[in-house]
């Protein structure tokens, strides 16, 4: 029976990869492979940045007496990637799953039910931390073995680790989202606590992940900086000491982690066994919001269709984190670039005794500068991806656009608004923090506040043409159409290809006629861009809208 | 009202509606039959505009869904079988948008929200999320959305799904009024017993094509309607 509900959650999982969910066919060996390279892409990504830190820390740790900190950063990012990257699928399969009442309606066990889940999320727990502890094992060879300070005790413990800490992950996955689980059961705007539980934890885990790679780029400034991390980690994380200490060859400390992971865990999965069935049917009233009439105001249709998609936008946690996460980004660059203003032009002027420090102090002049801020800016509106989910997340109340009144244009038109009506602000808070801090002359100036706004447009319209283009349907949740699909992944990747390219071309242009020139030129190149998939968009696409069939 | 005229619509090499021919007149309510996979839903959405179909021709109020399709929809409103409607919006909020988007004035809105809300017992849900309703109030949220902006035509899909005894009399009872003031009405419903009771006119459709039509005297005779469509289903 276990089996069964086990199978059943991996088919359910696998069919949505490899399987049209809607036909029941296989998806074709072409999309397949371009999901496969998608994916293998993203995870290169993630491998790539953890193998490059991991090899700084491990240089200024591992042959030290604090090698015990490599492993403990190693446990403590992969316990946080995996507790960030799973508590909101621990809410929605353990706690609020759809399919708890049928299950309990027969003739199964609840500690099966429970059970099936349990070990389908520590499948995502274990996905995750390998993101971390991959490259953390095999940074511990490349760079111990030159030192000679690989052991087998080492090995064996980060082995031990990666089988252990899932665990650990998941404990934590199943805490948080209990809470969360309380608190959506209890309020209204679930969708704010969602977004604002999500940034949390994305932040946290960026703080943790910046402080401890502080110490990486500065080889000289060592016992600076790496002492009160590893004070930190003593602290504030015991288990994770006593791990990386486990791990540096102290077999005592290793078991005495091994109960601190062990423990905490059986209590929870105990206190998940006895109250499943309370905690699976568990239902808050909410208080009624009373109705007051007031005095209605008539919109035009446009309007209302902005206002329509703004209100999805906002009210959905998936869509806002997955598709305006750039926006959110942008916001806390802006904040960031102006506070720390001094700071962050000291680090980028004054390059004192670094190799070739003096070529680069000449290349950032005010001009050039503000250039670079913007290319980083347009790298970051590339993440914008409102309008590209925007079709799919209509799916099953698509027929009230279609049985409404409205041509295709409005409708696309009104998406590709109410992304405008977000960016523009947003953009052009960034621009001017660009042009405080780096203070160019008035038409690189022109060019900061120009060229974001037209790639952001570009990239609204470029989403909003492939959105039509593949839509997506047959998902069971918004999520999934938010973040997968054909569409999603054309804009991602599509969008981010195109910002490297506009920076490789304006990084050529700036140097041949300077970083005005430069700005100008692509912010003219954007709006012819714009210009021509704005035409696609009201005649190809919008004809191609009026004929989806759900 | 509505022409329907040698309507055939197909999903890739399947037929799901073949030459269908059928004529509803104003002041008419129209009961479309037909066992599950007929091709009633196909149909109904192929008159509203929400699937393109390959021949025949659908005319509302005389013009044509295919080339003229804001005049039609501007004059008909459609329940679907399934009210999915947008859950992150409140009741209040999603009549307000059908309202805007029909662009119904302030003053009627506030006088039809009114009025329609509490003869369906509503009112005191409207400030609640759709996401937090019950099938049936979402369904008596997509009537009241339907007779809103003051359409012809309704053209319907299962109507009385999931709605509670009160909320369908209320239902027939408007129907009747809508009918009575000139509008026309094109229902597909497995109630037969509300169908006979209810409807001038009636069509049953099987695998697509249409079995019968006519006055419901000519199609049930001197036998119920329940009996017609067995017999007509088996054979």
């Amino acid at each position: 029976m276990l089996k069964t509900l086990i199978k059943a959650r991996l088919s359910a999982f696998w069919a949505g990869l490899g399987f049209d969910k809607k036909t029941g066919k296989k998806r074709s060996v072409g999309k397949l492979v371009l999901f496969g390279f998608l994916y293998v892409y993203l995870i290169a990504v993630f491998l790539g940045l953890f193998l490059g830190a991991f090899f700084l820390l491990g240089t200024l740790t591992l042959q030290t007496e604090m090698a015990w900190l490599y492993f403990a950063a190693a446990g403590l990012l992969a316990v946080l990637l995996a507790v960030v990257g799973t508590v909101f699928g621990t809410v929605t399969q353990l706690y609020e799953a759809k399919d708890n009442d049928l299950l309990l309606s027969m003739p199964i066990p609840p500690k099966y039910i429970l059970l099936s889940r349990l070990l389908t999320l520590l499948l995502g727990n274990v996905a995750f931390e390998a993101v971390v502890l991959l490259p953390a094992f095999v940074m511990y060879f490349v760079v111990g073995l030159p030192f000679g300070a690989i052991s087998p005790w080492g090995i064996l413990s980060l082995l031990a680790g990666m089988l252990v800490l899932p665990f650990v992950s998941l404990t934590f996955s199943c805490l948080f989202g209990w809470l969360v689980a309380q608190l959506l059961r209890r309020v209204r705007r679930k969708s704010l606590v969602q977004t604002v539980f999500s940034l949390a934890l994305l932040g946290l885990y960026f703080y943790f992940y910046g402080k401890m790679m502080t110490g990486a780029d500065s080889l000289e400034n060592i016992s600076l900086i790496l002492h009160p991390l590893a004070n930190a980690v003593k602290t504030y994380f015991y288990p994770f000491y006593l791990f990386g200490l486990g791990c540096a060859g102290n077999v005592g400390a290793g078991l005495l982690s091994l109960l601190f992971a062990a423990i905490p865990a059986f209590l929870v999965f105990w206190i998940l066994a006895k109250s499943f069935i309370n905690i699976a049917t568990a239902k808050t009233a909410l208080k009624k919001t009373a109705y007051r009439e007031k005095t209605m105001k008539r919109s035009s249709p446009r309007r209302a269709l902005v206002k329509n998609n703004l209100s999805h936008l906002f009210h959905s946690s998936g869509y806002l984190l997955n598709s305006a996460i750039g926006l959110f980004m942008l916001l806390v660059g802006a904040v960031a670039l102006l506070v720390g203003k001094d700071a962050f032009l000291s680090s980028f002027l004054s390059m004192d005794g670094m190799e070739g420090a003096e070529e680069i102090t000449a290349f950032l002049t005010a001009d050039a500068l503000a250039a670079l801020l913007t290319a980083m800016v347009c790298f970051l509106a590339s993440m914008v991806m409102i309008t590209a989910p925007s079709i799919s997340i209509e799916a099953k109340t698509i027929w009230i656009l279609r049985s409404s009144p409205l041509t295709g244009r409005d409708v696309l038109l009104s998406k590709v608004y109410a992304s405008e009506l977000l960016s523009v602000p947003v953009l052009l808070i960034v621009s001017v923090a660009v042009i405080v801090v780096a203070a160019p002359v008035w038409y690189v100036a022109l060019g900061v506040l120009l060229l974001p706004q037209l790639f952001a447009l570009f990239g609204a319209l470029f989403g909003m043409i492939v959105g039509v283009a593949f839509p997506r349907f047959n998902w069971n949740n918004e999520t999934e159409a938010v973040k997968q699909g054909m569409a999603v992944f054309l804009a991602m990747f599509g969008m981010m290809g195109i910002s490297v390219a506009a920076i490789g071309i304006g990084f050529i242009l700036s140097i041949l006629l300077g970083a005005g020139a430069a700005l100008l030129l692509l912010s003219l190149l954007f709006l012819g861009l714009s210009l021509l998939l704005l035409w696609i968009m009201l005649s190809v696409s919008a004809r191609k809208f009026e004929k989806i069939q759900v | 009202m509505l022409k329907i005229q040698n309507l055939t619509k197909r999903y890739g090499d399947k037929v799901a509606v073949e030459g269908l021919s059928l004529e509803i007149g104003k002041g008419e309510i129209y009961a479309f039959i037909g066992h599950n996979g007929a091709g009633k839903t196909t149909a109904i959405k192929a008159c509203c505009g929400i699937l393109p179909f390959e021949e025949g021709e659908i005319l509302i109020d005389g013009h044509s869904i295919q080339e003229e399709p804001l005049v039609c929809k501007k004059s008909l409103a459609y329940i679907p079988d399934n009210p999915d409607l947008y859950e992150f919006m409140s009741g209040v909020a999603y009549l307000n948008f059908i309202a805007d988007i029909f662009g119904v004035s302030a003053s009627l809105r506030e006088e039809k929200i009114k009025a329609l809300s509490e003869k369906f017992g509503l009112t005191a849900d409207l400030a609640q999320p759709i996401s937090a309703y019950s099938h049936g109030m979402k369904q008596k949220l997509a009537i009241i959305a339907a007779f809103l902006h003051e359409p012809k035509l309704i053209i319907m899909d299962e109507p009385f799904v999931g709605l509670d005894p009160k909320a369908s009399h209320t239902m027939k009872e408007m129907m009747r009024e809508f009918t009575q003031k000139g509008g026309a009405i094109f229902f597909s419903t497995h109630v037969l017993e509300v169908a006979e009771r209810l409807c001038d006119r009636v069509a049953i459709i099987k695998k697509g094509k249409l079995l019968v039509s006519g006055t419901m005297e000519e199609v049930k005779g001197n036998t119920s309607l329940e009996e017609v469509f067995l017999e007509l289903a088996e054979n």
